[in-house]
């Protein structure tokens, strides 16, 4: 099966996202007495390290830049870019859904961000909203 | 033809808006926020697979922000930037021009809100739809 075709939907607090499958490298759950914090980098939203296949990965929160009420993330989405594998906390972990099952929709002009951001797209699922990240604006890893 | 207005109350200030702007009327006492928008906007509302950005409640003024998400209704409007909600407590109805007054004193006068009309003893400010649509993309 195409892994584009099939999306990952989550949650970060109580806002949903989704990104496509073959962004996704693998899902650790449990994991806050496995990161290292004390290798911060508030300025890319850098917590801490996550020990990976015998390598060490950052990991980002997306919740205080994004001002999203997010109590304890527990749940880590190990991604894939062009800077490495890094990981996402994440609170919740709706499933796996096909993309044509979804809408997609332009975020409205009355409704984009004046600065930063890290999604241009929603995707509508059962007319649930779920913004589509866009993992480069997320995180690049080129300013560490 | 005479002009009709539909009127809403929010808290406890009134407006009213003219007809040819309101698409529909949802009865829907929510919406999803959306991180990093304007202070606004409160959310958007989807129907019919169609994403609508809900104004605030603080674009009518006298009435503190925060209200926008639970208000019990989402009144549609159509401008030039796509349908647009605003939110509203209670809808009052649509009037005709032959049955309300107009009431406009120049204190109350702005550019969004440039007449005020009386209905049943009740003052209600008709916004400038376009006029305040521009505003908030060039604020």
């Amino acid at each position: 099966m195409d892994a584009i075709a099939r999306r990952l939907l989550f949650q970060i607090g109580t806002v949903g996202f989704c990104l496509n499958l073959g962004e996704l490298v693998e899902i650790r759950e449990q994991i806050t007495e496995l990161i290292d914090y004390s290798q911060v980098d508030q300025q890319v939203s850098v917590v801490g390290t996550l020990p990976f296949h015998q390598a060490s990965i950052p990991v980002v929160n997306l919740a205080s830049r994004l001002d999203i009420l997010s109590v304890s993330p527990d749940i880590v989405l190990v991604l894939n870019s062009s800077a490495g594998n890094w990981g996402l906390l994440v609170d919740h972990v709706e499933g796996f859904y096909s993309a044509t099952e979804m809408t997609d929709c332009l975020v409205p002009l009355l409704l984009q961000a004046d600065g930063w951001c890290c999604f241009d797209r929603i995707a509508l699922y059962s007319g649930i909203p779920f913004l589509r990240l866009n993992l480069s604006d997320c995180y690049s890893g080129a300013e560490r | 033809m005479s002009r009709k207005l539909g009127l809403f109350r929010l808290e406890n200030c009134g407006y009213a808006v003219p007809l040819d702007r309101i698409l529909r009327v949802v009865d829907c006492g929510f919406c999803t926020t959306l991180p990093l928008i304007s202070d606004r906007m409160a959310g958007m509302l989807v129907l019919d697979d169609e994403v609508i950005p809900v104004l605030d409640s603080n674009w009518l003024s006298g009435v503190a922000a925060g209200q926008g998400l639970n208000a019990g209704f989402k009144i549609l409007l159509t401008t030039e930037v796509g349908t647009v909600a605003l939110p509203a407590d209670m809808t009052v109805g649509l009037v005709a021009e032959n049955r309300y007054e107009h009431v406009t004193s120049e204190q109350e006068t702005t550019k969004f809100f440039p007449e005020s009309i009386s209905y049943r003893n009740n003052r209600y400010r008709v916004l400038n739809v376009d006029v305040f649509m521009l505003s908030l993309i060039r604020p």
